[in-house]
């Protein structure tokens, strides 16, 4: 009889249970593992990148993407224009509207009026920049932050516009940002997976508008760089825990014997992928600890909670999900990207833009100061913004609303080698075209990779017969001006 | 004919010179690919970056540059060796330098001449000799020949033959994608004659579970799903054309015709209802029909998608890339690109698509595997499921019952609560959902979408059939290269007519060319706008026009095409056909179920929005022949009177309609020739012609590889989706081509392809891996063993409910809602929305539905079912011809932890005990050999004997529970933890 045939003979459970209690099962797996292998060579460890990347030494090793779905009001938050409040209710001067494509939804307005701000602006900060008092907890952090007023799109609508910021193009099927970090880069923790995604629905628009899995999908990637959705309750991933009447030592029984019949299946036929099989059994099992402990919020003292805004403690919310994020981030996870929904105000703009401030205005800051007073920022890259802005002209009666627009939006970037107390980009006086400094959502999209050491060009995938890129066909630029 | 037709054209072309290449360097494999990636992006096919007006893609820019007596002192090779960067080839900062290996290819290829050959994939497949080999006793087939000449030219051995249990598990796994039983095991274990083997082959080759195995890569290719996939993502009906797919493989439909049907069976003359429907193919694009769209960009969208997938699934073309800009690689321009899209430009298809269901032009008809009275069972019963959801949300059950235990009640409620749950009357149920849903929001939001489920059902109940979207002519319309790809840029000097690329061979001229039947007619000939009395003032209420005609003999199929400014609701003998809300685009109704000898009434609730008021209708049959139009002869009212939609009603005081004047009147315009088809143009009927002509150097190569990836887990080209220069060379381009002319000499005889593969030697060798094969051939390019992957996720599924003895074998019908995790489709959708639209929140299946194929899961493109993600599977938004195989810890979560697979655990430790015979080690070797066709070793049933027994002791000290608290067996709980091991072991899950 071979010996590892005697050797599970003679195994008991309760044995490889206390072995690997004390930590001695892998060590006697990886031992069987390497019998199995019949002298061929493991194969490289999955959670590790490319071996080329990072490119050069990168200024941010994770990255949290603050998505703020359905189009938050640039005009509203932080594109101060002085003179729009005297402008309210006059028509949108035709020289700025242009001949640029409008939606369906107000290409019929019969007017176009310029709707003021719903609120005033404060220059905060030792940088002075301009901010709505609908942001006032934003407003504590605009010298870690730059604010890049001209970002643009060519998308109009949702579908189109949410997936040309996350996967760089309008066409469906290319991978989104996260899954070519991970692609790339890998994950800093083996017991997690390198990409995860947290979603919240707002208090805004209810329901927001609707987002879809190819946001955090692989597309032509490996489907193992797929976000993983992480969500609040007793599955924070999917399966995680074990069906009724299976104990962990139960559980850890089981892996102990597939471990042993998949090794002497491996011994018989010789291919390794069956040891990487049993890998991912052992990842799994760490996994239903390692996530539990990562989604368990009772080491937190109460400051972080009054930090993060009472909704912190509400799983599932948008403040849990920035705390989560910071967790995760202190664990290694590559990319965290959280979806908050909600930030589409056709109508009721007053109360509803006032609704998704509250949601995320605090928690948004805290994160930032958080990670910054843990020493992680320096380190960490935090992306806030959404797939277009709004409309300076209102869509319906004054203040009733605003359609989308991509000419040009807001958004912010901290941490991760990017300046504090800094804007870029400029826009006309209605907030409608960008007049110098523009940032194309590739050119953010290179930025964003070009942080982490990586190279847009060079991250390459090839698939239709190119060698496809986060950043598509077309010219993409790093933002150098607002690197420090 | 298309069959007989192909075989004469192809005598000629077999015998040609091959386009493979003997030499040590081959251009085509070695040279080609490194001109590729290196030069071709500025001296390639696109115009627009080439420089010095060089094309190192065609023979005479390699001559030019690579040429001359002294290889040494040609300019091609001094450029690339130069160090001065103004020289440099590739240039310096081009990210394209060469790497050494790359330079010595590219020296001995120059060395021996520079010979350009044109990329093999352009060239027609050459029947190639069968290369003569010594171990005349392996070669099974031709097949064989070509491995082992190969494989001796390396000084390899194939593997020796598989175990007979593996082969009867591969066989069922590869032909049925499930596992064989033990009783087809035994009798092909027990049967010693020759023909055994080929016999079970016959036997799964005429296997229903054949067509639904063959048609889950073909659902992927087509991107088959069930939402509308941009945007809301609401529901839709294809599964019609699912059966269609599943009814092709399984009747054994030669692929000619298979394409052919697909691509145009609604322009084949007299086509059958059944062609129409397979036209649906086209149609599996997304749509959407969010707020701001712009229709023009989306109509332009849904061709591009049509495009993308055609080229890709028929020809492996990356076309997609000439959307935009010449394509960089292969010599197709983007004038080629927007040729082929003028094929389909006259096509009708909506920008706007519809709201909760099926976009216009549909189709109704009875499923090829569906009656209509099945149809109407299962329509029935899946109301009836939600109609019970609308007492009990699924979603909502945990915490009504958590509020039950809280809530401080009185009287009705106090009264409703304190009856025990199976006694509770349906108004005791009012009670406590009332109460409840004051508490949580989620409660209206769920009924709200409830009530739109059964209401999208109750459409289809309603008509009897189901409906498919299909294709549809609207009529001439003139295509333009779109600059930059851009669907309002059109460039108005670059007009284009229906064509082929130019680098492919031409469409076939000659009678049997262009087909030049007018194949569309106008329904609208003679049919007449008409409202009320000139009179009438307009105003915002509805018209009620009755309109009566006699038919002799109604014709067996009969539409009726119909539309009003602004709205119409339709009926026929009393009988509703639906709601029109665009004039400018009319309904049209299947009414051949409706009509009757004798008289007949079409009657109208018309509605009219400021404006001009008008209707138009015409009855006619399937060759347009008008059987009724609107005309003077109806009669209109403004008020409604009793039964007035019944043919049997006289109505009394209704005027005389007043005609406005034929169907292309101002301001309404529709052409009365709307829909003819101008025959000078070539059509998609021709385009389909021309794929599966002889002469096309892809399609018959493109599909043969497919079937060799079906069965071996990698193509012979391992980029299916990519036969051009930047794709993979195949690995053995002489059986590549051997199987293409083999494929269309047998008229495109799939199954009888599928059987000169898998019974070859190759196909039967064992997937054993020694440690020196490992290192010569880790991927298996050479086949010098069988093949080992892990399985697809739906064949895993399917493959574990076949094991515990609980799927349910019904073949075809509509999607089916197996369990998965709640909240997933809600959490990202329009779930709640005031006006609720379909497919936002997920309502699982009652039993029937739940152990179906997984192919019949519901496809939900932006939440697909996570059990299949997690296994690779594409989100069917685009087509995909080939999925990834990654090994993840989700992976092991899945098949551990769904609730699904721990039930199939428990149901097969349930039937061993039952079934498996008394003693412990006798159940768990039956469990055993039903999950991996084999015998347990000794060893291997003593480790899951202790299992099973140490399981059982700890669950006799501790009394395991169901959810509801019942005391479970610690026997059988037991044996489920055991039987949950065998399920995940990597052999279950593993083809090999």
């Amino acid at each position: 009889m071979d010996p590892l045939s005697q050797f599970a003979r003679t195994v008991t459970r309760r044995q490889l249970f206390d072995q690997t209690r004390n930590g001695v099962g892998a060590a006697a797996l990886s031992l069987l593992l390497g019998r199995t292998a019949t002298g061929c060579s493991i194969k490289k460890q999955d959670h590790l990148g490319l071996p080329q990347t990072p490119h050069f030494q990168p200024k941010a090793k994770r990255a949290i993407y603050l998505f703020q779905s359905g189009g938050p009001s640039h005009i509203d938050l932080f594109d101060y224009k002085p003179n729009l409040q005297a402008r309210h209710g006059d028509p949108l001067p035709e020289s700025v509207k242009g001949t640029q494509r409008v939606t369906g939804m107000t290409s019929g307005q019969k007017q176009f009026l310029t709707n003021a701000p719903i609120r005033p602006f404060q220059q905060q900060g030792n940088c002075g920049r301009w901010v709505s008092d609908l942001l006032p907890y934003t407003a504590s952090i605009v010298d870690d932050i730059a604010v890049l007023k001209a970002v643009h799109t060519e998308a109009i609508n949702h579908d189109p516009g949410i997936t040309f910021i996350n996967t760089g193009n309008q066409q469906i099927g290319h991978p989104s940002l996260g899954a070519w970090l991970s692609y790339g880069l890998g994950s800093e923790n083996e017991n997690l997976p390198g990409y995860m995604v947290l979603i919240s629905q707002g208090t805004g628009k209810n329901p927001g508008q609707p987002i879809f899995s190819r946001l955090w999908g692989s597309g032509y990637l490996p489907s193992k760089h797929q976000g993983v959705r992480l969500r609040s309750g007793q599955n924070p991933v999917l399966h995680l825990s074990n069906p009724p009447n299976i104990d962990r030592a139960m559980r850890r029984g089981q892996l102990d014997d597939l471990a042993l019949l998949n090794g002497r299946h491996a011994e018989r036929i010789g291919d390794p992928e069956i040891s990487a099989r049993i890998a991912q059994y052992e990842m799994a099992y760490r996994m239903q600890t390692s996530v539990p402990d990562l989604t368990d919020f009772s080491d937190e003292p109460e400051h972080v909670f009054e930090m993060y805004g009472a909704e912190s403690k509400v799983p599932g919310s948008y403040a849990a999900n920035c705390l989560l994020a910071r967790r995760m981030i202190e664990r290694g996870v590559r990319c965290v990207q959280l979806f908050h929904r909600g930030w589409d105000q056709h109508d009721s703009l007053v109360q509803h833009l006032s609704n998704q401030c509250r949601d995320t205005d605090q928690a948004s800051a805290a994160l930032v100061k958080d990670l910054k007073q843990r020493g992680l920022l320096d380190d960490t890259l935090v992306v806030w913004g959404g797939e277009f802005g709004r409309t300076a002209y209102s869509q319906g009666g004054l203040n009733n609303g605003r359609d989308h627009h991509g000419r040009c939006f807001s958004m912010w970037m901290a941490g991760g080698g990017i300046q504090g107390g800094i804007e870029y980009g400029v826009t006309d006086d209605y907030c409608y075209n960008v007049i110098s400094q523009g940032v194309h959502i590739r050119d953010l999209n290179a930025t964003i990779l070009h942080q982490l050491g990586i190279d847009h060009r060079r991250l390459t995938f090839k698939f239709q017969g190119l060698e496809q890129k986060l950043t598509g066909v077309e010219p993409a630029r790093v933002v150098q001006e607002i690197l420090s | 004919m298309a069959r007989i037709l192909a075989f004469i054209l192809l005598l000629p072309v077999c015998g040609e010179v091959s386009a493979f290449q003997e030499n040590n360097i081959d251009f085509g494999r070695d040279v080609r690919p490194i001109l590729a990636a290196h030069c071709f992006h500025c001296h390639g096919p696109d115009e627009a970056t080439r420089e010095a007006d060089l094309r190192l893609d065609q023979e005479n820019g390699i001559e030019y540059v690579f040429g001359g007596n002294n290889w040494r002192d040609s300019e091609g090779w001094r450029r690339i060796n130069s160090t001065d960067p103004n020289e440099q080839m590739p240039p310096p900062g081009a990210h394209a330098e060469l790497k050494p290996h790359e330079l010595n290819t590219l020296e001995t290829w120059i060395q021996k001449g520079a010979a350009f050959q044109s990329h093999w994939a352009w060239i027609p497949p050459a029947s190639p000799d069968i290369p003569q080999v010594i171990d005349q006793e392996w070669v099974q087939t031709p097949v064989d020949s070509f491995v082992l000449d190969s494989l001796q030219s390396k000084g390899w051995k194939p593997n020796p033959q598989a175990s007979r249990e593996k082969l009867i598990r591969r066989l069922t796994l590869d032909l049925t994608g499930l596992p064989p039983t033990p009783a087809e095991i035994d009798q092909f274990l027990s049967d010693s004659t020759e023909s055994a083997y080929e016999q079970v082959v016959d036997r799964l080759l005429a296997s229903p579970r054949f067509g639904e195995r063959m048609a889950v890569p073909w659902l992927d290719a087509a991107r088959y799903a069930d939402t509308n996939g941009f945007s809301i993502d609401d529901h839709r009906d294809m599964w019609l054309w699912r059966e269609w797919v599943i009814d092709a493989f399984n009747r054994n439909m030669p692929y000619d015709q298979f394409v052919i049907e697909q691509i145009a069976g609604d322009l084949i003359p007299n086509s059958t209802p059944s062609q129409k429907l397979a036209t649906g193919f086209l149609r599996n694009s997304m749509n959407t029909h969010e707020g701001g769209t712009l229709p023009e960009e989306y109509r332009v969208i849904y061709i591009a998608d049509k495009i993308d997938t055609v080229s890709t699934v028929f020809m492996g073309l990356t076309l997609r890339c000439a959307q935009c800009h010449d394509h960089k690689y292969d010599p197709f321009s983007q004038k080629d690109y927007y040729q082929l899209y003028a094929f389909f430009d006259t096509a009708f298809e909506p920008g706007n698509g519809a709201v909760n269901g099926n976009t216009d032009p549909l189709l109704r008809i009875d499923g090829p595997l569906t009656e209509s009275d099945v149809l109407r069972r299962d329509l029935q019963e899946r109301i009836a499921t939600l109609q019970n959801y609308q007492i009990h949300p699924p979603e909502l059950l945990a915490s009504r019952s958590d509020w039950e235990k809280t809530v401080v009640a009185e009287g009705d409620l106090l009264q409703a609560i304190r009856t025990p749950l199976l006694e509770r009357s349906e108004s005791d149920w009012t009670t406590i959902n009332t109460a409840y849903a004051k508490t949580t929001p989620l409660w209206d939001r769920h009924i709200s979408t409830l009530k739109r489920e059964i209401e999208v059902l109750e459409r289809d109940l309603k008509e009897g059939q189901a409906s498919v979207m299909v294709m549809k002519e609207q009529g001439p319309r003139q295509t333009y290269v779109l600059t930059r790809g851009q669907y309002n840029l059109p460039d108005q000097r670059q007009p284009v007519r229906p064509n082929v690329p130019s680098a492919l061979p031409p469409l076939p001229s000659g009678p049997n060319a262009v087909t030049s039947i007018d194949h569309v007619r106008s329904p609208w000939k003679n049919a007449h706008w008409v409202w009320s009395a000139s009179t009438d003032p307009v105003d915002e209420l509805p018209r009620y026009f009755r309109f009566e005609f006699d038919l002799s003999s109604p014709p067996p199929t009969a539409l009726l095409h119909i539309t009003a400014d602004n709205r119409c609701v339709t009926f026929i003998n009393g009988q509703k056909l639906g709601v029109n809300e665009n004039w400018m685009i009319p309904a049209q109704y299947d009414v051949s179920k409706h009509l009757r000898p004798g008289k007949n009434l079409l009657a109208v609730e018309a509605t009219n929005a400021g404006g001009p008021a008008g209707l138009l209708a015409a009855l006619v049959d399937d060759q347009q022949q008008a059987l009724f139009v609107t005309g003077p002869t109806g009669f209109v009212s403004k008020e409604r009177q009793k039964a007035w939609i019944s043919p049997d009603t006289k109505v009394t005081n209704w005027a005389a309609v007043s005609v406005l004047g034929p169907a292309q009147t101002a301001p309404w315009n529709i052409d009365s020739s709307a829909v003819r088809r101008d025959t000078t143009q070539p059509s998609r009927l021709d385009l389909a012609h021309w794929l599966v002509n002889s002469k096309h150097p892809l399609t018959a190569r493109v599909a043969v590889n497919r079937i060799w990836q079906t069965l071996f887990g990698r193509g012979l080209v391992e980029t299916p989706y990519d036969f051009g220069s930047q794709g993979s060379y195949p690995n053995l381009p002489e059986l590549l081509d051997w199987l293409a002319c083999e494929y269309f000499q047998n008229g495109w005889d799939t199954k009888a392809l599928i059987k000169t593969i898998v019974m070859s030697s190759t196909y039967q060798q064992s997937s054993a891996i020694s440690p020196e094969q490992w290192d010569q051939d880790p991927k298996n390019h050479w086949l010098g063993r069988g093949s080992r992957y892990r399985l697809p996720g739906e064949f895993i599924r399917d493959g574990v409910l076949s094991i515990a003895g609980i799927l349910n074998p019904r073949v075809g019908g509509p999607s089916v809602y197996p369990n998965q995790p709640h909240g997933l489709w809600r959490e990202i959708s329009h779930f709640g929305y005031g006006n609720a639209f379909s497919a936002q929140a997920f309502y699982p299946s009652d039993s029937q539905g739940q152990n179906r194929r997984s192919m019949y899961t519901f496809w939900k493109r932006t939440s697909p079912p996570p059990s299949l993600i997690a296994f690779d599977a594409p989100t069917r938004e685009v087509c995909a011809v080939l999925r990834s195989r990654t090994n993840t810890p989700l992976q092991a979560l899945v098949l551990l932890n769904d609730p699904e697979y721990v039930f199939a655990a428990r149901q097969l430790a349930t039937r061993a005990l039952q079934e498996g015979g008394s003693a412990i080690t006798d159940q768990i070797e039956w469990m055993f050999r039903r999950a991996t066709s084999r015998f347990p070793e000794p060893a291997e049933i003593e480790l899951l004997k202790n299992r099973f027994e140490q399981a059982r002791l700890e669950y006799q000290s501790d009394i395991p529970r169901d959810s509801a608290g019942i005391p479970l067996d610690p026997g059988l709980t037991a044996m489920t933890v055991v039987a949950s091991v065998i399920l995940n072991l990597d052999e279950v899950i593993t083809r090999e």
